[in-house]
């Protein structure tokens, strides 16, 4: 049976009565001018069926056994659009709906997870998840106690924004891609530059996700969030070499449509392009030893991989060993108080709020809000990223310092077909006091280099050999002023050493958010987060470079 | 929301639920049907579970049962491409990603390019690619493997998984092509520490039917590997001669198939296949001339499905012949102006494979006939130069000192600065290719030259 347009309107118009799939009932008329403003998203935040969908999984889970479990079922929408100079890519819109249940018996954990979301098949799934965990022979051995925490038991939060992008069509995101496009392209020709590439990808993603406990706990969150990358790319007369440079004026994190209107995208465009022409007129760095001054973003990145990822507990315990990787931070009974960076100018925190940072909830996956804590006081190692489960592991230190034994809210996971991780959603170094700038920590620089806008931090584990790689701008320092631009200097540091080296350290005016985040668990999950971090210099760094032509 | 039709199993049983081809193809045609009738619309239908039991210190930690379905409808009309995506097998669902795929090709702004829909075939059904054995695997089966690994290292610190996914796939368009796969595959891999902390071994095994699964003997290997690296000694950072296991580089081939494999993106300068003013490296000798990389749906140790997403065909493609580089991945646009039927798309899946009358040397014979080296079980990969496919990273889980034909002693993980680019030119021994642990990527063993270390890194 072929199906011709007035039966598929007909059709639109049977699911339109059930209001509670999100059908506008425009549809009905004219689908084509009605799917501008139609929102690709099933809200769940007042949806009774899910409210049975959830105690469909929480009572089949508790009936079949389990003393503890968790269900979350999730709907999302995300509208991506990759465009390179006027040429569309890619154009997808994506709707998401699912859940996963975790569930306890005795010492044991077990998820399952499904995309048919019907009570029926919820409490299949709470099931199968019960069963993992009765078979795990290592469940009998003990019980697993959760750290308490507070029933939340009609939580409601979403994501502050300005304007919901779901207003505006795919064709909306497309002009104004195109037009920030062409802003690069005009300049690159001015310049003299007519091969110059544009390149810009969009995303705009919206979701819904209640999480239940069977402690009680109905708490329905709505997030939003903007993700992009924009950049300008020159090539060399043989395109053998280029390079390339992203403005700041578009933002990634908890944005509406606000995140790409009325940005001054075409303002930026010279600057854009003349810093993509220094980067590929860059000459090689010198390899030696430098004091290197790193602006907001190449700390950011480097705070990230190397301490944000080594504080997370499960790495701590082991539990990575064989995924994303574990951490120097251990064992916790040896380095609790005791480790030091050496460094009375490497503060950490955790908190639950920035602004418009992206991954930002009012309560983790585990239905915790996220507490504002110090974890790393003055170099010193003074708390971890933990969970529910975790948290009680640490009871002897949170006694001997008066500190409650509970979860700060820092459990994460890349949807919720996968098992809650430990995953901070925000961390922060905190600036220094006094309001040192860029400026005046390049003005007390003999020889060194700037490195901004950018670059790429990796460790190697156990987090302790940390690699960089300048992705952005770099630019030597002679006798406290700017020089000349470099190609993409390179470091390689172990992790102490590295931070002990931090001589200075930038004011709230170097301070700024960045997107960071963790790789763990099997399947292996991409946890995003923000990571917060001044600028700051490190003192004698072996600088070198990887080359830059085949 | 209504249920999708499938068979009800009884209560926490678990099921690896897949849509057989009529199942998935009634999905497929209710979009079809949805569809406008004036677009090419293509529609791929997926449901797969995947399933594990990850372990660490020495007791299983969690577990997962994942059923994810997924519909994917590609719509091309006004000469704009787009694609509308649910996890709703569901009329509504169905219907919505419809809507949103037509919704995008709408009159709009920007230049788009649409391709030809491929045109009815029949695809070959890939020997080994599918298990019964492997379908049927209950929980308590899947954990008696990890147990019997978590058995086999007692008196190490071990970490692992045993991991198994079943999936089936199904792709349809508007001009009656139909093509359905099923799969299953893997894996069971793990690391185990010596009690003192001073030696680690790792080993792993992909599969198709989980029957070749053997818990117990993953864990010897990595045991011994273990005991045979505690205490090493640093050596002097420095370009050595290398013995690697295939799994030590299959990260790397997983790069540059990932990434670098693209005939437009070489064109205009951006991968390591790039030559000056436009030109590729299309051609000229790339690799050592014992080598040629060959992706082939039919490989008897690493079959895959036999065509792409949206049903382009994967045929066996030998991308470097006997070390020259022969041929990379095309859109339709190439495809038309070459006169063929079809794009040349790229599975990122590939074997390496040695040059009939090749001598093949085990890892034992390369050991033997090497006067000084290094043996590598594993390496950490990441980017030290995108463009030129430059890794750099940490020896992990097993790294000796081979002196006179044999090892002579643990050595320190050591950081390095290299690539497959290099090392695959610089061989002095070829083994039997093998399935890497993480699957996909069939690789030999190797002996090479020169191999650049640069530091002594702080890892076990």
């Amino acid at each position: 049976m072929t199906w011709s347009r007035r039966d598929f309107v007909r059709t639109g118009s049977a699911f339109a009565a059930a209001g509670m799939f999100g059908f506008d009932s425009t549809l009905l008329t004219d689908p084509y001018e009605a799917a501008r403003k139609y929102r690709p998203f099933r809200p769940l935040l007042q949806d009774p069926d899910v409210r049975a969908i959830a105690a469909a999984a929480l009572d089949a889970a508790t009936n079949a056994g389990a003393h503890y479990a968790d269900v979350r079922v999730a709907s999302g929408a995300t509208r991506r659009t990759i465009v390179q100079n006027r040429q569309v890519g890619t154009q997808l819109i994506a709707g998401s709906l699912n859940f996963g249940v975790r569930v306890l018996v005795d010492g044991a954990w077990g998820f399952a997870s499904s995309t048919i979301v019907t009570e029926e098949e919820a409490a299949r799934v709470a099931q199968l998840a019960v069963r993992q965990s009765s078979l795990n022979p290592w469940g009998k051995l003990r019980t697993l106690d959760l750290a308490p925490a507070p029933v939340v038991s009609d939580g409601q939060w979403e994501t502050p924004i300005d304007t919901d992008p779901w207003n505006y069509s795919i064709q909306d995101q497309l002009e104004l891609q195109i037009e920030a496009n062409e802003a690069i392209i005009k300049v690159g020709e001015a310049r003299g530059m007519p091969g110059i590439t544009a390149f810009s990808d969009f995303l705009f993603g919206k979701s819904d996700v209640v999480f239940a406990s069977s402690e009680g706990s109905y708490i329905a969150q709505r997030f939003h969030g903007f993700g992009n990358n924009y950049l300008a790319q020159v090539m060399s007369d043989d395109r053998m070499t280029f390079g390339s440079s992203s403005p700041e004026s578009f933002r990634t994190g908890g944005y509406g449509w606000e995140a790409i209107d009325g940005v001054p995208f075409a303002a930026d465009a010279e600057q854009t392009v003349d810093d993509a022409i220094m980067a590929m007129n860059a000459k090689e760095p010198d390899v030696g030893r430098y004091d290197l001054v790193l602006d907001s973003s190449a700390v950011s990145s480097i705070f990230n991989a190397s301490i944000v990822n080594a504080l997370e507990f499960d790495r701590v315990l082991g539990y990575e060993m064989h995924a994303g990787g574990t951490s120097y931070l251990a064992p916790p009974e040896e380095v609790l108080g005791q480790f030091s960076f050496n460094n009375p100018k490497l503060n950490v925190r955790a908190t639950g709020s920035a602004p418009r940072a992206g991954g930002m909830y009012k309560w983790d996956v585990e239905g915790v809000a996220p507490a504002d804590y110090q974890l790393i006081r003055e170099g010193v190692l003074v708390d971890y990223f933990t969970t529910r489960e975790f948290a009680p592991q640490l009871e002897w230190w949170y006694r001997r310092n008066g500190m409650p034994v509970e979860s700060r809210g820092t459990a994460g996971s890349q949807g919720s077909v996968l098992i809650q991780v430990v995953a901070p959603s925000i961390a922060i170094m905190d600036p220094g006091e006094e309001d040192v700038t860029v400026e005046e920590m390049i003005a007390e620089t003999e020889d060194g280099i700037y490195i901004h806008r950018g670059g790429f931090g990796y460790v190697d584990p156990p987090m302790l050999n940390l690699q960089f790689s300048a992705s952005g701008m770099a630019h030597e320092i002679r006798d406290g002023k700017l020089g000349e631009a470099l190609n993409r200097p390179a470091f390689l540091a172990r992790t102490p050493d590295f931070w002990r080296s931090m001589d200075m350290i930038g004011g709230p005016s170097t301070f700024s958010y960045q997107g960071g985040g963790t790789g763990k668990g099997d399947p292996f999950q991409n946890i995003g987060r923000t990571v917060g971090a001044p600028a700051a210099r490190f003192r004698e760094i072996n600088v070198f470079t990887y080359g830059r032509r085949s | 929301m209504t249920r999708r039709n499938h068979t009800t199993t009884p209560a926490g049983e678990s099921t690896a639920a897949i849509l057989s081809r009529d199942e998935a193809m009634a999905i497929a045609q209710k979009v079809l049907d949805f569809a406008d009738p004036s677009a090419d619309t293509i529609v791929n239908v997926q449901l797969s579970n995947a399933q594990n039991s990850r372990f660490s210190r020495n007791e299983i930690t969690t577990q997962l049962d994942a059923s994810l379905g997924q519909v994917t409808v590609t719509s091309m009309m006004n000469g704009k491409t787009a694609n509308g995506v649910t996890q709703r097998f569901d009329d509504e669902g169905l219907l919505e990603a419809v809507r949103w795929a037509e919704e995008a090709t709408r009159d709009g702004p920007g230049e788009h390019g649409t391709s030809r829909l491929i045109q009815p075939r029949d695809y070959p059904v890939p020997p080994g690619l599918w298990s019964e054995a492997s379908r049927a695997v209950d929980i308590e089966d899947r954990i008696q493997r990890a147990v019997s690994a978590i058995e086999g290292t007692d008196g190490y610190v071990s970490a692992g998984t045993v991991d198994l996914n079943v999936a089936s796939m199904l792709v349809a368009n508007s001009a009656g092509l139909v093509g359905y796969c099923r799969s299953t595959n893997g894996s069971l891999a793990l690391t185990a520490r010596t009690s003192d902390n001073t030696g680690s071994g790792w080993a792993g095994k992909a599969i198709y039917d989980f029957n070749d699964l053997d818990g117990g003997a993953i864990a010897n290997r990595a045991t011994d590997k273990a005991d045979r690296s505690r205490e090493p000694q640093a050596i002097e950072p420095a370009r050595y001669t290398v013995i690697m296991e295939p799994d030590a580089y299959a990260q790397m081939i997983f790069f540059m198939m990932m990434y670098h494999m693209d005939l437009q993106s070489a064109q205009s300068g951006f991968n390591v296949w790039a030559a000056p003013n436009g030109e590729t490296k299309i051609g000229q000798q790339v690799f050592d001339d014992r080598l040629s990389f060959v992706s082939d749906p039919m490989d008897p140790a690493g079959p895959f499905c036999p065509f792409n997403p949206v049903g382009v065909p994967f045929d066996q493609t030998y991308w470097v012949r006997d070390g020259i580089l022969r041929e990379l991945s095309y859109g339709d646009d190439v495809a038309q102006e070459r006169g063929r039927d079809y794009p040349l798309a790229n599975p990122v899946a590939v074997r390496l494979q040695p040059r009939a009358g090749t001598t093949l040397t085990t890892l034992d014979e390369m050991i033997a006939t090497c006067d000084r080296g290094i043996y590598v079980t594993r390496l950490t990969t990441g980017f030290a130069d995108f463009r030129r496919l430059v890794f750099t990273g940490v020896t992990r889980d097993g790294t000796w000192l081979v002196e006179r034909g044999r090892i002579t002693r643990p050595i320190a993980n050591m950081r390095y600065v290299d690539s497959h680019m290099f090392f695959l030119n610089n061989l002095e021994a070829i083994g039997e290719p093998v399935l890497t642990a993480g699957g996909s990527f069939v690789l030999p063993p190797v002996r090479s030259r020169d191999f650049n270390f640069t530091a002594i890194a702080d890892a076990v």
